[in-house]
């Protein structure tokens, strides 16, 4: 069988994480005080760095065009990449698609101590917005969303028993990540939450 | 019964309201309890009480109750041993007694055996006899409980956490003060208060019929902050009918909120939570809990109609219910002069003794006296008359000589029917006690308070001994100041002035508890377990001397209630047995719960689906199109075996592997954890912590390696892939990657930190189908054209990166199946584009997917081992006939290496693993099953047990003890059989190769 | 549920968010192949199950996954103090 001309390789190539759970605007969950959507498209690239942070954020900006934040858990927005500070020596690089080319030719170019993974396949994002977000997400989170989480600032907790990673972009916006292999799971906690909030 | 309206009372008499209790229909109104609602019907008998099945009716009004309770509604909304003081009556409620004081009762039959039956009596008698076991349900049987419930819970439950700078506890005078204090002072410090009840106001009720100041104080207070939660819910949160019943470590407070309703019952859509567990992490507490009235001790003092004071006060003002037309008030404190005059302000007839000697007689006294109001003076109950409930008490005269009471001359004898007692108030120190604290006994209130100082934390109000309500209002204010210091706000107290109108219920006598008293019958002081005074003398003749031993040996403080009326009483008697102080004998420990937690608050959403999360591949979907049955490893869902129309597993699995075997197969291996290792100091890396060579493995190249942990046990296995010199990508079992990725990540943080390795998970990142069988590489060069697949150009143990459909592809030639096998590994997304393609395009060669079953049979087939099946934690490589991969020559000693020398793990008579071969080769071994020897002894067991489709025989392996030197021999498996019973099965010890041993097949077809 | 601060991510997270990894100050024996079996099994087995304060390894799995140091009271559960790894390496050090 030719691979090229059979109707089968008309059906979509690439699923994105949520895929199976989302309606066809994109949304787990759609209500008036709070919505959840899936935004698709970003690339991940993991950069972990030496324990020397200014070599680091010099390498980084050099090499990568990236500043990375002044601060541990804080993030930063570059042209087409936004940096999340996830650990001492764990930088998480989230780009569109068409960065990500760009950011892979100068693999070679990184320092010995400097590495790079790609995790695009990894995770899905969730956008969340509305005035009771962190309402829905106080159900199964533990994290003081509305004390601690300002704008600009990325932590990696726990949502139900699923790994998570949540930044605040605006006031208004919060992003969450979510290992694929959760993507059920999580899915299932916001939309039941969300019936009772 | 139901007094004329009046603006103290929290009901709604324009919301009538319909409820059943034990199949008789009454009404009552909104913001009733179920027990005002049948004190206001006069339906005094609630329960028969727990070992004796005597008829009991109300003591209190809350929380502290420990004889009404009641079961609510039936199936799938069954709840048991709720207390009827604190269920909110909706329309429609349905409950019914715990144990019904309207029918026959066993226990009150045989009343007559009563004085024989102490405490330990069951004991005593049954495990002496060693009949326990036979007559322990019968005899709980008996008991004065609910039954527990027999269908699955249909209601949901929420757990919400909380975050607050704040948490104030207890809504009453205090804590509303208290809570006002710190919002009135500061900007952005968020604010929980928490009360029981459904209205904030606490005992503060009580005084709005005497003093107006106590209602305006109220009004204005609440409306303040209703207001706050209105107008800026984010700094304040308003908990209502939410119990604080624990308080743990680090200022994390536990809260249930039950909000059953007549609509949460009934509607469906979207579900309503029927209760929510709050979890509040709070950097300060407040602790404005109050006080719980204690009783009076005498003969008979458990028949109906007889309440606490505070209690009666309740009923009165809260919902306008009285269960009595005459009443005594008996005590030893201020406080029943209080409840004296508003029962006489609503012209309810009644008399006072108070067991203290008038000497400096308080103004109250006075009025009460100019009101015709019968005051008697150093008198005290020793006995209530009655069957069931009170008809007249009698009364001697009493004084304190000493430190003991006396009870002396003649009696007299009071008609009534209804008695209202008070022994002083028991400052509720309970959540205090959760996370460590002591309390002491402070001998002017006659109460175990809270010790002073403590970090984070301040207690107001009752709780902390103060006893009128202006001065709790003016305390919490101050206490809330110190809460606003240690947050670092700065602000100003202000005191309130308030009404002269001023009593204070500590005000009390020492407690009483003459001898003449103690020594009778029937004197009760737990009435939930019918624990006696002289259930406490026995204890203590027979040698107990801990109030925690006196407390277990005569189940005083245990029950739904635990003893929160009874205990402290208890003590008192304790301490006048043993002749010792209050402070002497000390409480017992106060742990969580304070209150009953359904099981179902507990578990919140986390039942069903939600239990544990349930990870799926990418590839999901397509298994569920195929029908395929599923198996949780780890928290991964896998396809066990993908049966057809018709199938049974096993004929499943037998075709699944016969294809694999002969044809194709395919499965999917997304589930297998995986490491991203890079770094200069990788290479080193992968040598200290697996047992096998890496140093030369080139790139292009994969290699299995055995983990184990510094006892030298196998803990994970699998094969690492060379990307280059610097870069690994390791796979562990589906089940280990967790533990394996923190294990690791602990040998570089900790030990290694010289080491220059990045470990990432990249488990989630890629999909992975293997195509596995004689025909595989066929189908590869179909899939994937820039790859030479040729047998001597992609070696088995290699790898190549190519495009697979179009998608770039590492492409692994590695076997769990001893067959020609390829692993493509995609990024997730692809996934299940990749498998659907491979299955379309393998069609020709009958390609067949499988599951974790077929993979089972097929790894077994090759003796290949799985972690966590054929080792179980305790295994060393050598154990499982793996020393060829043991490197000899590494230069540093990876992990558990040393332990291989130790004595105890070279012994000879070590469990192995080894093949198993029944000699009926039909009958396949039960995995698990004992291995015996001819005396009859275990020495071992069967740790993987298939029948063999390519084989057409049983395979088995085990671990049996030196195992590996009894190759050929016959030893005994011994298995029990559903009608047979026990049967010894003979089985010869084999090689746990059992197919393709010289490993032809692994280069497949051409 | 304890309330552990992570000297990392420099704030108090929820127990969940970590996980035990037994007591501190173990080291690795620098030369496992010259030490008795004894020094070995008290390396590998021995642990001292301290009643008071009481330094531990913990880390923080759900978080930035770094290995820290605790000290804690094993009678009442607080936290006296935390150190990231490598900040001492003995209980007496300063």
């Amino acid at each position: 069988m030719g691979m090229n001309n059979s109707k089968e390789n008309l059906m979509l190539k690439f699923a994105s994480t949520f895929q199976p759970l989302i309606d066809q605007e994109g949304y787990l969950v759609n209500q008036n005080d709070v919505s959840c959507r899936e935004v698709v498209g970003n690339a991940l690239a993991i950069l972990r760095t030496s324990k020397d942070h200014e070599k680091s954020k010099k390498d980084a900006k050099e090499i990568l065009d990236v500043d990375l934040p002044e601060e541990l858990s804080m993030t930063t927005n570059n042209v087409g990449v936004q940096c999340l500070w996830i650990s001492p020596d764990e930088f998480w690089l989230l780009h569109s698609q068409q960065k990500k080319a760009e950011i892979w030719n100068k693999i070679e170019s990184l320092p010995i101590e400097m590495s790079m993974v790609d995790n695009s396949g990894a995770y899905g994002v969730l956008e969340f917005i509305g005035e009771k977000v962190n309402k829905l997400l106080s159900r199964w989170m533990s994290y003081d969303l509305s004390g601690s989480l300002n704008s600009g600032k990325v932590v990696s907790t726990t949502l139900g028993q699923a790994p998570v990673i949540v930044f605040r972009t605006s006031e208004g916006k919060l992003m969450i990540m979510v290992r694929h292999s959760f993507s059920h799971y999580v899915a299932g906690l916001l939309k039941d939450s969300a019936k009772r909030i | 019964m139901r007094l004329a309206q009046h603006p103290s009372h929290q009901v709604d008499y324009s919301k009538s309201l319909n409820f059943i209790f034990n199949n008789k229909r009454y009404k009552g109104y909104e913001g009733d309890t179920l027990a005002s609602a049948l004190l206001a019907n006069d339906a005094l008998l609630f329960s028969r009480s727990f070992k004796y099945g005597r008829k009991r009716g109300l003591m209190a009004a809350g929380v502290e109750e420990p004889n009404a309770l009641v079961s609510l509604e039936i199936g799938g909304r069954y709840t048991p041993n709720l207390k009827a003081t604190e269920i909110m009556l909706y329309d429609g409620l349905s409950a019914v007694s715990a144990s019904n004081p309207n029918a026959f009762d066993m226990r009150a039959f045989i009343k007559p055996l009563h004085r024989f039956m102490p405490a330990g009596f069951y004991y005593k008698t049954f495990i002496k006899q060693k009949v326990w076991a036979k007559v322990e349900d019968r005899i709980r049987a008996f008991s004065g409980f609910s039954k527990a419930p027999t269908e699955e819970d249909v209601d949901v439950y929420d757990h919400i956490f909380h975050h607050a700078e704040v948490v104030v506890i207890g809504g009453g005078a205090a804590g509303i003060s208290a809570a006002l204090e710190v919002l009135n002072n500061s900007q952005k410090e968020r604010v929980i208060l928490v009360d029981e009840r459904s209205q904030l106001g606490g005992e503060l009720f009580n005084e709005f019929t005497s003093d107006e100041a106590a209602m305006k104080w109220h009004k204005d207070s609440v409306n303040r902050l209703l207001s706050f939660a209105n107008e800026d819910s984010e700094r304040f949160t308003l908990l209502t009918k939410s119990t604080a019943y624990a308080w743990h470590d680090q200022n994390f407070i536990e809260v249930l909120e039950t909000i059953t309703t007549a609509e949460s019952l009934t509607s469906s859509e979207p579900q309503k939570a029927r209760k929510i567990v709050h979890r509040i992490r709070a950097k300060e507490v407040i602790l404005a809990t109050g006080a719980h009235e204690r009783p009076m001790i005498f003969e008979a003092n458990d028949l109906t109609n007889i309440m606490l004071s505070q209690s009666v006060r309740r009923y009165l003002h809260e919902y306008g219910v009285i269960s009595g037309k005459k009443v005594v008030v008996y005590g030893n404190n201020d406080s029943i002069y209080s409840t004296a005059r508003d029962l006489h302000v609503n012209d309810i007839e009644c008399v006072v003794v108070d067991v203290r000697s008038s000497e400096d007689p308080i103004e109250i006294v006075a009025e009460l006296k100019d009101s015709d109001v019968k005051v008697l003076q150093g008198y005290s109950i020793v006995k209530v008359l009655g069957t069931h409930q009170v008809k007249a008490v009698e009364i001697k005269q009493t004084k304190l000589q000493g430190n003991s009471w006396q009870v002396f001359g003649d009696t007299q004898t009071l008609s009534c029917d209804l008695v209202a007692t008070s022994g002083g108030f028991n400052p509720v120190v309970h959540l205090d006690c959760h996370n460590g604290a002591k309390t002491y006994f402070d001998e002017v209130s006659q109460s175990f308070l809270p010790q002073q100082e403590r970090d984070n934390r301040e207690v107001c109000g009752a709780v902390a001994g103060v006893g009128a309500w202006q001065d709790a209002i003016n305390d919490a204010k101050n206490k809330a100041q110190f809460t606003l210091n240690a947050l670092g706000v700065l602000s100003e107290l202000t005191q309130e002035i308030l009404s002269e109108n001023y009593s204070n219920y500590f005000n009390v006598s020492q407690f009483f508890t003459p001898k003449e008293i103690l020594n009778k019958p029937k004197v009760f002081l737990d009435l939930q377990n019918d624990v006696t005074t002289l259930d406490v003398a026995l204890s203590i003749r027979e040698g107990y001397r801990s109030i925690e031993h006196i407390k277990r040996y005569t189940a005083m403080g245990f029950g739904t209630d635990q003893g929160k009326t009874g205990n402290i009483n208890g003590i008192a008697v304790a301490a006048e047995l043993l002749g010792i102080t209050m402070s002497e004998v000390g409480t017992t420990t106060f742990r969580p719960a304070y209150t009953g937690v359904d099981f179902g608050a507990m578990a919140g959403r986390e039942v069903g689906d939600f239990f544990d999360p349930q990870r799926y591949t990418t590839i999901h979907d397509s298994h569920v199109a195929s029908g395929a049955e599923f198996e949780v490893v780890g928290q991964w869902y896998r396809p066990w075996y993908y049966p057809k129309t018709g199938e049974n597993i096993h004929q499943a699995v037998h075709r699944e592997c016969l294809a694999t075997r002969t044809s194709l197969g395919m499965m999917d291996a997304s589930t297998l954890g995986k490491i991203d290792v890079q770094g200069s100091d990788a290479r080193e890396f992968l040598s200290r912590i697996y047992t096998n060579a890496w140093m030369k493995l080139a790139p292009g190249s994969c290699r299995y390696g055995l983990m184990c942990n510094e006892k030298g046990m196998i803990i994970d296995d699998g094969v690492s892939t060379c990307i280059n010199d610097n870069h690994f990508i390791m796979t562990t079992t589906t089940g280990g990657a967790a533990s394996v990725y923190s294990a690791l990540e602990m040998w570089l943080q900790t030990e290694w930190s010289d080491l220059d390795v990045h470990l990432n998970s990249v488990t989630d990142q890629y999909s992975t189908v293997a195509v596995v069988g004689p025909n595989a590489r066929k189908l590869m060069k179909l899939l994937c054209q820039d790859v030479d697949f040729e047998r001597e150009n992609f070696k088995f143990m290699q790898w190549r990166q190519g495009t697979v459909c179009g998608v770039d592809a590492r492409i692994m030639r590695i076997s769990f199946s001893g067959e020609l096998a390829y692993e493509i590994n995609v990024e997730a997304n692809y996934g299940r584009y990749i498998w659907d393609q491979v299955a379309i395009a393998g069609e020709k060669w009958n390609i067949t997917p499988y599951g974790t079953e077929s993979m089972h049979v097929l790894r077994a087939e090759k003796g290949y081992i799985i972690v966590g099946q054929d080792t179980d934690g305790s295994m060393t490589p050598m154990d499982v006939n793996m020393s060829w991969i043991l490197a000899k020559d590494k230069p540093f000693s990876y992990v558990g290496r040393r332990s291989f020398s130790i004595s105890a793990l070279c012994a000879e008579d070590r469990l192995q693993l080894v093949g198993l071969l029944t000699k009926d080769s039909s009958t396949v071994l039960p995995e698990g099953a004992h291995i015996i020897d001819n005396k009859g002894k275990s020495i071992g067991y069967v740790t993987s047990s298939y029948f063999s489709p390519i084989l057409e025989k049983s395979i088995a392996m085990a671990q049996i003890k030196g195992g590996l030197a009894k190759m050929g021999e016959t030893v005994l498996v011994k298995i029990v059989q559903k009608k047979q019973g026990l049967k010894e099965i003979p089985c010869e010890i084999s090689s746990s190769v059992f197919y393709d041993s010289e490993g032809e097949k692994v280069d497949g077809n051409e | 549920m304890l309330l552990i601060h992570c000297p990392y991510c420099k704030e108090s997270r929820d127990q969940s968010e970590f996980s035990p990894a037994g007591e501190a100050f173990i080291a690795r024996p620098e030369s496992p192949e010259g030490i008795s079996d004894e020094e070995w099994a008290d390396y590998v087995f021995y642990r001292t199950n301290h009643k008071g304060n009481h330094w531990e390894q913990w880390v923080h799995t759900n978080g930035c996954r770094k290995y820290f140091l605790v000290e804690r009271s094993t009678i009442s559960h607080q936290i006296l103090q935390v150190a990231p790894f490598g900040a001492r390496n003995s209980e007496t050090e300063l």
